[in-house]
């Protein structure tokens, strides 16, 4: 196996064209999944073409417009593999591959690839999937056939305001609150008053309150190593830290990207039915003294990056791990929307995989994602996971990979700090933090996670344009807090229309 | 107050597939977004004790102490239970049990209700409680729309829901409290009220 010194020279000009040159399914898979900062030619020529696509509003074009998951490819992509420079040896050249693809998606616009009757042309220009039988366009004029006051073809303000109480307050709104809405002289203005009143009801923005469980799957709970209140058997972190934390950064008027980067922690309690979430900032020694050994906050507040430096992130990620891959996976997945398991969000790092911990990464299977991989891990490297390399469990320690070589290798111990996300070097885990949360990603993916929660599916091919402008005014006007993007979320007629 | 027009034949339909006997159907819409979620047990629940006016926890209890929305029928009807069981999010289709878990909620909470106007103060069934006549049926049939859906109820639904007391009569040895129970259930447990 090759050794050589960590370049961690991002190459996101490449990025995924370099798989052009690995394999011809695997190519067109990553060019036309690939999200994120850089221009990959497939989206973007897709796009070109159909610039009017309902796909297209928000600048990309998703992985499933060719493949069912990767590397498997749909009936629009196998169409469209097949046109694409027939007869040409396998792997295409870049700059073949990018000259051929507006020839080869012209040549299959007259096809029915998945047999619904609609052809690819119509369906991509009318939002409709060309590779989805059951999807086809909807049909031109909405039907709305009696007079009974509901607004079926548009934005509904009495469907909106029951389902705002649903949705934020818990409850519907009872037959004298429906009349008196219905009854009010500025209907808009009563809708986002009653937003309002609820986001600030237990059930919204509460210990267990829909906010609460928005974070379910980015904290992964696990009763039975939890630490502190409902202590399971072997109490090892507390994630009521990273639920409180995270509600926290989500409500009132905060900056979301606090998730990030924040250094300080929270905690909840109940006072008179009502949950209270407080800031706190202990030194590790302060937080051990106060809380005890298996619950305190162990890295020293210079070295915090939000939740991905909380105890429970560390412990239940990270673990044993030298090089903890599986926890820059978890922050990508989580707080990015991007799952390197499916090839989402690569951005090879040429050098990469160095493969310093001996794990075989270098191997063409592997090397695919792991080149965007480890350099993502490599600033998750010197934090402690369970019982720590040569320091405290949970804490950051910048010699740790040394008490990994008798298991890992000697060369572990030259694993690098800095490390390569979205193309763009960083010296180290609070470096790493500031990128993530400032990316087009981390808004996507804020906003994705409310437009799931309360429409129960990701914003539908003609909803983009919606979506797109949530995401930018989420990173714009609305400096980056939560609520205020919620208003207009409800203004949306994807939340609106009944 | 309307009728969700997505719902619209939704208390009818369940009562022609309980009594077999139609409805005149309004002319057909059809939704640009067409976009219909569950409400999760926790909300249903909430709306359910809200219109028969009894605490959450009053709905109903399996054997006695278990509470069927936030314990016994937790995962069931779409709630979520993270930290032991590992479930993040409400299951993404119903499970086989969920329409029992709801029906069995719905058939204690209404005859909690029942039982509960029977010692007074009514809340819903009380013209039926004092006579139990078809306008009064009719009264408590608006009455349980009014509160279980917020809305006025139609002409069709009051027929629909008035009409099973045809069907129960001949086969109940109490009449008026088994089409009380009955049609509470089926508003209780109505597209409308499950879904929004």
């Amino acid at each position: 196996m090759s050794r050589s010194p960590p370049p961690l020279t991002p190459r996101p000009h490449r990025s995924l064209l370099g798989f052009v040159g690995a394999g011809g399914v695997a190519s067109l898979l990553l060019l036309v999944a690939r999200p994120g900062v850089a221009q990959p030619p497939g989206p973007a020529t897709f796009c070109e073409a159909y610039p009017d696509a309902p796909a297209c509003a928000a600048g990309e074009v998703s992985c499933t417009t060719c493949h069912v998951s990767a590397p498997s490819l749909n009936p629009y992509g196998t169409d469209l593999q097949a046109a694409l420079l027939p007869g040409a040896a396998r792997p295409l050249a870049e700059a073949d591959f990018t000259a051929a693809l507006p020839d080869a998606l012209a040549a299959v616009e007259e096809l029915d690839s998945d047999g619904d009757g609609v052809d690819n042309l119509t369906e991509i220009l009318a939002g409709s999937s060309p590779s989805d039988g059951g999807s086809v366009p909807a049909p031109p004029d909405c039907t709305d056939e009696d007079e009974d006051g509901w607004e079926l073809c548009g934005y509904d303000l009495d469907y909106a305001y029951k389902k705002v109480m649903l949705d934020f307050c818990g409850r519907s709104p009872v037959f004298a609150e429906r009349e008196a809405f219905q009854a009010a002289k500025d209907r808009e203005a009563l809708l986002h008053e009653t937003l309002d009143q609820c986001l600030d009801s237990e059930f919204w923005r509460g210990m267990y309150g829909r906010v609460w469980n928005l974070a379910n799957s980015k904290i992964g709970p696990l009763q039975a190593v939890k630490s502190g209140k409902d202590v399971g058997p072997i109490p090892l972190a507390d994630y009521d830290d990273d639920y409180a934390y995270f509600v926290w950064t989500q409500t009132e008027d905060r900056d979301v990207r606090l998730v990030l980067t924040g250094d300080t922690f929270v905690s909840a309690s109940h006072v008179d039915g009502v949950t209270v979430y407080e800031e706190w900032n202990r030194t590790p020694n302060q937080d051990y003294e106060l809380r005890g050994y298996d619950r305190y906050q162990a890295v020293q507040r210079s070295r915090r990056a939000g939740l991905l430096t909380h105890r429970w992130f560390l412990m239940v990620n990270t673990m044993f791990t030298a090089i903890p891959r599986t926890t820059a996976a978890q922050a990508y997945r989580a707080f990015l929307g991007l799952e390197i398991s499916k090839l989402e969000g690569l951005y090879p790092v040429e050098g990469e995989p160095v493969d310093y911990d001996s794990r075989g990464v270098q191997t063409d299977a592997c090397a695919q994602c792991h080149s965007t991989l480890d350099p993502l891990a490599y600033p998750f490297s010197r934090y402690e996971g369970i019982g720590g390399g040569n320091g405290e469990s949970y804490s950051y320690n910048s010699r740790r990979l040394d008490s990994f070589t008798d298991t890992d290798g000697a060369f572990v111990a030259e694993t690098p700090e800095a490390g390569v996300l979205f193309g763009q070097p960083v010296a180290d885990l609070i470096e790493w933090a500031e990128v993530a949360a400032n990316s087009d990603a981390f808004l996507r993916a804020t906003v994705s996670d409310y437009w799931e929660m309360l429409l129960g599916e990701p914003p539908r091919a003609t909803e983009q344009a919606e979506f797109a402008e949530l995401v930018d005014r989420l990173g714009g006007e609305h400096a980056y807090r939560v609520e205020p993007m919620l208003h207009d979320l409800i203004d949306t007629e994807a939340y609106g229309a009944p | 107050m309307r009728p969700d027009p997505r719902f619209r034949v939704a208390i009818g339909g369940v009562l022609v597939a309980l009594l077999a006997i139609g409805c005149n159907r309004e002319p057909e819409s059809v939704s640009s977004k067409a976009r219909v979620v569950a409400k999760s047990g926790a909300v249903w629940g909430r709306d359910l004790a809200n219109g028969l006016g009894l605490q959450e926890w009053e709905l109903c209890a399996e054997l006695g102490g278990y509470d069927c929305i936030g314990e016994a029928h937790l995962v069931a009807l779409g709630g979520v239970e993270p930290a032991v069981l590992g479930i993040d999010e409400p299951l993404p289709n119903a499970t086989v049990s969920a329409p029992i878990a709801v029906d069995r909620v719905a058939s204690s909470a209404c005859a909690e209700r029942w039982d509960r106007d029977q010692a007074g103060p009514a809340v819903i069934f009380g013209a039926v409680l004092e006579k139990d006549s078809a306008a009064n049926r009719e009264a408590v049939a608006s009455r349980l729309v009014e509160r279980l859906l917020a809305r006025t109820a139609t002409r069709d639904e009051l027929r629909a829901l008035t009409d099973l007391h045809d069907a129960v009569a001949p086969v109940s040895s109490s009449p008026a409290r088994d089409w009380g129970v009955g049609a509470c259930v089926v508003v209780a447990t109505s597209t409308e009220a499950l879904f929004y």
